[in-house]
């Protein structure tokens, strides 16, 4: 052995470069076909007398992608430089070596002392389900013991079985004695069996790496786990009560809020094998063959689950299962008669349960959501206030976010934003960052005004095909003249509880259902509503006549509701009725309940006063149902979103008389604001706002014109302004530089007044009246 | 001990386990043979079996016989078993060869291991015209060790059938004739090791005959 050493050395000397021996890399050859499963790698002699190793005993191969435990032989041809593996006993994660890659290094080898084992524990993972029913355990220990007779092992090691053997690959758990050499397997070892699993469990344990992180549905997480655990942990006490364990769950809510990744969650978390069914893969061309793909995907299912727990997860279940009165499509039909019998038919075991997902419950079969078949719907809403920082923050936690997001601003900034859209914000907010840090070389940061410009452009899915989304100019209270105290009301009513939650709730307050502004027409109702909408940031939706009515019948009733319901869905949100008396207009005496006005009034009254809510539409925790919501006193965030959970209906009119009277009563449009003519204060207020960028000679006394314009309301007093100035063109012939007292004087003598007296009156009768 | 005295003494030892891998390998042979009739017979007597199973007697001349169907049964069952009791016999003895074979490789291994320092490694990778190296005669033993062992196993797997099913017992011929093709490769492997040291095995001779 010396003198091998020797020689080497000189041999690298004499060829002129002065390498360590060490540092020589081995070529990395793939293996012959005989010395499959033998555990050998081949050496070449020198490389071998070098190492010190011994023919036959065990080496140590450190590679980049795991190591792996052999003996050592010499190659056939005594020829060096190369190495050659048997990956038999390794913890490589893939049993083919990459020959491509630059050679081993020698000093990644290394020789073990063989240690003769008194006992080793593994794990055996067998080929299919079939050795495994087959195979009895006497049976399977001898055949364990024959594979594993003459190997060396290592705990945490993993031997892998030639293609023809019943034990696939064997997981060395813990051995004895436990020293730094290898251990080998002899006739007197005692192999301890711990676990039997088939291959397909083992593959699904082993590449099980994504986790999935789910935020703010950890109620559903809980039970949804505890339904799949359980017939697992209790499963001889419910054999003693005679139980059947529910094995149906039905997920329901809007698209993007998670229910796939609910399930995909669950499943890792509680380690259950997850197969996923979905339409494409079940239906065939020919006439049977959808069924027959149904059939096949359960009786896999149930293959797999008596090996362990196992969800069948059914996606978009609508599409597979419609309704069955409504379509008079046989093929489909079947499917759905095919389908009720199988998950009828799963009763025998009970460790496959079926998850099915959807955002439209209406449309599935009705026979499926029964206890035996779906006997558990879960209803996922759009999150909350809460949840949405919960998911934020687990979408943060991964980023370089600099200190100046705040999580809590930004949840509540992201009103009607389901799970799907919030990681869209992020993604989106995150690539402002890459720009910006490409243009300019600041630090790779994502900051508060990344996020913002993030917001301008992802919008809430749930908004993507709503109806009365408004985009306008956004107006601030300061550009409404005069009118403070219904300014004051307005903020009162609206903005308050929003802003100051804690002083509702310390008051004992309720919120007012909704607001009708009145008042002569031109005094800026539309304008304050605008000014509402911008200084509070909610969503807000606004309709008119012409979103609503359609030549169909019954389809105005469902667009108006289909209205409060996304509102519903994105509260804290603001319902515009511009005009309202043109579209409910009143159940009079004189008319007949037929006509479209009265039948969308009753459907008014209903969202604004119902009973509830549809199941499907809840949100966040159960207990948040309207009128169960005086539990939480506690926790700030919670209360705030009790708070804002209602929608407010904001409703303009300049003829209150003909509203229903039914609209009119408190708990319905509750706080009724007149909004009056401008008084004098008021118009000179107006006035200068209108004057603001008009150039004025000093003659103008705005005072004397707000004391001249009674009757003049808000809309008249702009466009005597632009009279004025019209006037001071016209004069010098598009040559004037400021419009003077006397364009005033003139332009008041051309615009008469729009308000009238006895219209006044009556507003004023009704005022006293309410 | 000087290093050709260690080489004479592993170089003996390999010899006396060829002897008796030679010997063995014969038995082993001969067990599985019986064992092939054997399986034929028991496959027979499944398929008469089933066949009893499958006929209803009352719709044959027979029928005056009113016990017959159960006497077949209990008579073919019995033989049946007797069938099983054979195959045990010889499974035994080819569990026989199996522990013979494994404790003489490892009794080589051991001479080996106690003499592998003074051989060194040059002279275990020394081959000459009528004999391998040690290192690749130990080689040889290992590989077929393991095919004993593995073929042992598989066989006795392959016996693991229940009395029950007839069909599968009806089609064991076949899956232990295929049990032999596929590893036709490996079937070969004790002959052509035995032919490959048969030459060392001479010279080994020789030598023992002038000492």
């Amino acid at each position: 052995m010396q003198r091998g050493h020797v020689s080497l050395t000189q041999e690298v000397v004499a060829g002129g470069t002065h390498v360590c021996m060490m540092d020589l890399g081995l070529k990395l050859l793939p293996l012959d076909h005989e010395d499959h499963g033998t555990q050998r790698c081949r050496l070449g002699p020198k490389a071998m007398s070098h190492l010190g190793a011994k023919i036959g005993f065990p080496i140590l191969i450190s590679l980049p992608s795991g190591s792996c435990l052999c003996t050592t032989w010499p190659r056939k041809d005594l020829s060096d430089g190369f190495l050659q593996i048997d990956t038999m006993c390794s913890t490589l994660p893939n049993s083919t070596l990459d020959c491509t890659s630059s050679g081993v290094c020698l000093s990644s080898l290394k020789v073990l002392n063989p240690i003769k084992l008194k006992k080793v524990t593994v794990k055996v993972v067998l080929r299919n389900l079939e050795v495994k029913l087959a195979i009895s355990p006497a049976m399977l220990h001898d055949v364990v013991r024959d594979v594993l007779r003459n190997v060396y092992v290592l705990p945490g090691y993993v031997v892998k079985m030639t293609n023809d053997c019943p034990v696939g690959i064997v997981d060395i758990i813990d051995m004895d004695p436990v020293t730094d050499g290898a251990g080998l397997i002899t006739a007197k070892t005692s192999v301890n069996i711990k676990e039997t699993i088939t291959l397909e469990w083992y593959k699904h344990t082993v590449d099980n790496a994504p986790q999935y992180k789910i935020a703010g549905m950890d109620e559903v997480f809980v039970s949804l786990c505890e339904i799949i655990k359980f017939p697992f942990q209790y499963q001889n006490t419910l054999t003693k009560l005679g139980l059947t364990c529910p094995k149906g769950l039905l997920l329901v809510g809007p698209p993007g809020v998670g229910k796939t990744l609910l399930v995909k969650a669950v499943a890792s978390q509680v380690g259950a094998y997850l197969i996923s069914l979905n339409g494409p893969a079940i239906h065939g061309s020919r006439p049977g063959e959808s069924e027959e793909n149904l059939r096949k995907h359960f009786e896999r299912a149930r293959d797999i689950s008596r090996g362990g727990p196992c969800i069948l997860f059914i996606d978009e279940i609508e599409s597979l299962c419609p309704k069955r009165g409504s379509s008079s499509n046989a093929p489909e039909n079947r499917i759905v008669a095919q389908l009720l019998t199988l998950m009828d038919g799963i009763h025998s075991d009970n460790k496959m349960v079926i998850v099915a997902a959807s955002n439209r419950p209406d449309a599935i079969d009705s026979a499926l959501r029964r206890p035996g078949r779906f006997d558990r719907e879960v209803i996922i809403g759009t999150p909350t206030l809460g949840q949405r920082r919960a998911i934020l923050e687990v979408l943060i936690s991964s980023m370089p976010v600099s200190s100046d997001v705040d999580v809590g601003v930004l949840a509540d900034m992201t009103v009607g934003y389901v799970g799907a859209d919030l990681t869209a914000l992020c993604r989106e907010a995150a690539m402002q960052a890459v720009f910006q840090v490409h243009q300019d070389n600041s630090d790779n940061q994502v900051t508060r005004t990344h996020f913002y410009e993030a917001i301008k452009k992802i919008r809430p899915s749930t908004a993507r095909s709503a109806i009365g989304q408004v985009e306008f100019k956004p107006i601030h209270w300061e550009q409404i003249g005069g009118l403070e105290d219904v300014k004051r009301l307005l903020k009162q009513c609206i903005e308050w509880p929003m802003k100051y939650p804690e002083a509702f709730l310390r008051m004992g307050l309720t919120l007012p259902k909704g607001v009708l502004l009145y008042g002569p027409p031109g005094c800026a109702k539309t304008t304050l509503v605008k000014a509402l909408a911008t200084s509070c940031h909610c969503a807000f939706f606004s309709v008119s006549g012409a979103d609503l009515f359609s030549p169909y019948v019954g389809d105005s009733e469902k667009t108006l509701a289909q209205l409060f319901r996304q509102a519903r869905a994105s509260t804290p949100a603001i319902v515009f009725l511009d005009e309202i008396d043109a579209i409910v207009g009143c159940r009079s005496e004189g008319k007949t309940g037929s006509g479209v006005q009265e039948r969308i009034l009753s459907v008014l009254l209903n969202e604004l006063d119902g009973v509830g809510l549809k199941t499907t539409e809840r949100r966040g925790k159960q207990k948040l149902l309207e009128g169960s919501d005086n539990n939480c006193h506690n926790e700030p965030v919670e209360f705030q979103e009790v708070i804002n959970k209602s929608v407010m209906i904001v409703a303009a009119t300049n003829r209150p008389d003909v509203l229903d009277d039914a609209l009119l009563r408190p708990g319905r449009l509750d706080k009724l604001l007149y909004i009056p003519p401008p008084d004098e204060k008021a118009r000179l207020c107006i006035l200068k706002i209108c004057t603001n960028n008009m150039p004025l000679h000093h003659d103008v006394c705005l005072e004397s014109l707000a004391a001249d314009t009674t009757f003049y309301s808000g809309a008249d007093l702009h466009n005597l302004c632009k009279e004025a100035a019209l006037v001071a063109l016209q004069e010098s012939e598009l040559q004037a530089t400021c419009v003077k007292q006397e364009h005033f004087q003139k332009a008041l003598a051309s615009v008469p007044p729009s308000l009238k007296a006895r219209d006044l009156l009556s507003y004023k009768k009704l005022q006293g009246y309410t | 001990m000087s290093e050709a005295a260690a080489l004479a003494s592993v170089h003996q030892s390999f010899r006396q386990c060829f002897d008796i891998i030679e010997k063995q390998h014969e038995e082993w042979k001969l067990a599985i043979k019986e064992c092939d009739s054997i399986l034929v017979t028991l496959s027979n007597l499944a398929e008469q079996l089933q066949a009893c199973n499958k006929v209803t007697f009352e719709k044959t001349p027979l029928s005056t016989f009113t016990d017959l169907q159960d006497r077949l049964y209990f008579k073919l069952k019995a033989a049946m078993d007797l069938t099983l009791e054979k195959l045990n016999d010889n499974m035994c003895s080819v569990q026989k060869v199996r522990d013979a074979v494994s404790h003489q490789v490892g009794a080589v291994l051991y001479v080996y291991e106690l003499n592998m320092e003074k051989l060194g490694l040059d002279a275990s990778l020394k081959r000459s015209a009528v004999s391998p190296s040690v290192a690749d005669m130990l080689e040889w033993l290992q590989d077929i060790e393991k095919y004993y062992r593995n073929q042992y196993i598989r066989r006795k797997l392959l016996l693991q059938v229940n009395p029950d099913r007839l069909s599968e017992i009806q089609s064991l011929p076949r899956a232990w004739a295929e049990l032999e093709d596929k590893s036709t490769a490996k079937q070969q492997l004790v002959e052509d090791t035995l032919l490959g040291v048969a030459l060392f095995r001479e010279a080994e001779c020789e030598k023992d005959r002038f000492s």
